[in-house]
């Protein structure tokens, strides 16, 4: 628990390995410059390799797409610069999201990892290596600067826990179990002083925060992190979390997401394109509209009412119960 | 009606409608204008507007929900000051506004007192004693302790649940009445 704390010190949690500088032709998030890089091998293009060998293939390589959108959120990049975006559109490594007051996107990673950011959130994507027959090719490292972030993870940090690097703000997310799992965190770097939260769906995290160290968060358990107040408090159930708290947690956990599941990205991109092209066009004469009177069931996420007064399996709110 | 709503829900294993909640609140508002610190109809509103704050995700409107029980609470209390549930409430919403002093501390400890014997009551002062642990006088602490003894006694799934979810392991497994609740887990630690 300790230790895969101690894995971060050294040159910086998020730090590209070694081997990522060096070694330029060895990992992306798609199949496209693998086959590339193999055709030119065939062919003996030595020529071509040179030439690819002078790019970075992270910055190259497309990430992953967004796969599905509320409001307005924008993506900066070295190459394309700062513009709006749209459901399908592709992104790579380097780039810059940046959500506004009402804006919210669900981001999804060739390895089928999914990233949601909520409102007034950035984030950037530092580094991703996915190479589907090579696992030892695979790195993933994704920077919440500010607002709120779900992370669940995808093929690289399943199989490979160590793979993947997440920090918020100034502290870094570890995690401590294998086959996968569903975060939540939330932080403000805007204050003098980082404050945040995060909270586990599924899986066992661990954070080092600039207070100190939250060793573990197990699945539905949540622990804040704020300056002064003698240390940190130990994680409670979601549920006996600050109102303020659950609420955030709950919005991104409202929002539904696509399987975990690697990808061909540029394939999956166009698909959601199409099928939200498909979805904006006016019904047709076989059927009305959805009713739009009709609450959704995340109104009470999960649970009967009765269950949402009772706090975490227990308890009640209001008498007689 | 409001309490018929209120049964109804309850035996209910479907979400309910965030406009039946509204109209049931309805209910209740228009009760206090005929009697405007009716203590029943008081705590039944603070009860939904927590279960607003459950629901809601934006964190402003769910402050505005939890701070508007808690003010409902104390409301209520004022009117019946022997009302263990009103004192569990209160509890609970100040845990939820993340205001640990030392009103929560007497609520826990009014709620205790007050109904000993009372499962829900149980479940809710061990529920936020629990989240409150670390600042808990040793008073508090033994009595929260006595609370899981007599939990034991017919409601000793749920009380087990509550001290599961906060990996508290170490308050129940010496009590012989949970360990066959208890006795898996208790083996691992």
């Amino acid at each position: 628990m300790i230790d895969s704390i101690k894995l971060f010190k050294g040159g910086g949690p998020c730090e590209a390995p070694i081997a990522a500088k060096t070694r330029p032709a060895v990992g992306y998030c798609e199949g496209f410059l693998y086959k590339l890089c193999k055709a030119a091998r065939a062919l003996g293009g030595v020529v071509l390799l040179t030439v690819l060998g002078s790019f970075s293939i992270d910055a190259l390589a497309q990430a992953g797409y967004v796969h599905a959108i509320s409001g307005t959120v924008f993506a900066r990049d070295a190459s394309a610069g700062r513009g709006p975006l749209k459901v399908g559109d592709t992104f790579a490594v380097g780039t810059f999201f940046d959500t506004g007051d009402s804006g919210r996107v669900v981001l999804k990673f060739a390895d089928g990892q999914v990233v949601v950011l909520g409102p007034n959130s950035t984030a950037h994507v530092d580094r991703c290596r996915y190479d589907p027959r090579n696992g030892k090719a695979r790195s993933l490292a994704i920077r919440l600067v500010n607002g709120s972030m779900r992370f669940v993870a995808g093929a690289i940090a399943a199989e490979n826990r160590e793979a993947a690097c997440v920090s918020a703000g100034e502290s870094t997310i570890t995690i401590l179990s294998d086959g996968g799992v569903d975060f939540t965190v939330v932080v403000d770097t805007r204050l003098s002083e980082e404050v945040g939260v995060a909270a586990a769906t599924a899986g066992e995290i661990a954070v080092r925060t600039p207070y100190g160290p939250i060793p573990r968060i197990e699945a539905d358990q949540a622990a804040p992190w704020r300056p002064g107040r003698g240390g940190l408090p130990p994680p409670l159930p979601l549920a006996a979390m600050p109102a303020v708290i659950q609420a955030q947690v709950a919005a991104m956990l409202a929002i539904a997401l696509p399987t975990n599941a690697p990808v061909d990205v540029n394939a999956a991109a166009k698909a959601v394109a199409l099928e939200t092209t498909l979805a904006a066009l006016p019904p047709t004469a076989a059927g009305p509209a959805a009713s739009a009177s009709q609450f959704p069931a995340s109104v009470f996420p999960g649970t009967p009412l009765s269950s949402t007064v009772t706090p975490a399996g227990g308890g009640c709110v209001g008498s007689p119960c | 009606m409001a309490q018929f709503e209120f049964e109804r829900w309850t035996s209910a294993n479907s979400p309910v409608d965030i406009r039946e909640v509204n109209r049931v609140e309805k209910y209740l508002s228009d009760s206090l204008q005929y009697a405007p610190a009716n203590p029943w109809a008081l705590e039944k509103i603070g009860a939904l507007e927590l279960a607003r704050m459950r629901a809601s995700g934006i964190p402003r409107e769910a402050l505005a929900a939890t701070r508007d029980a808690r003010a409902r609470f104390r409301e209520a209390l004022l009117q019946r000051p022997t009302a263990p549930f009103l004192w569990a409430n209160l509890a609970l919403s100040k845990l939820y506004l993340d205001e640990i002093d030392d009103e929560l501390f007497a609520a826990l400890r009014h709620a205790g007192e007050l109904g000993p014997w009372e499962p829900t009551i149980q479940q809710m002062t061990l529920f936020v004693g629990l989240a409150v642990w670390p600042q808990l006088d040793s008073g508090l602490r033994q009595e929260l302790v006595r609370t899981i003894e007599r939990g034991a006694s017919g409601n000793a799934n749920k009380m087990y649940e509550i001290v599961k979810r906060y990996r508290r392991f170490d308050l129940i497994c010496d009590m012989s009445k949970y360990n066959y609740i208890g006795g898996k887990d208790c083996s691992k630690q």
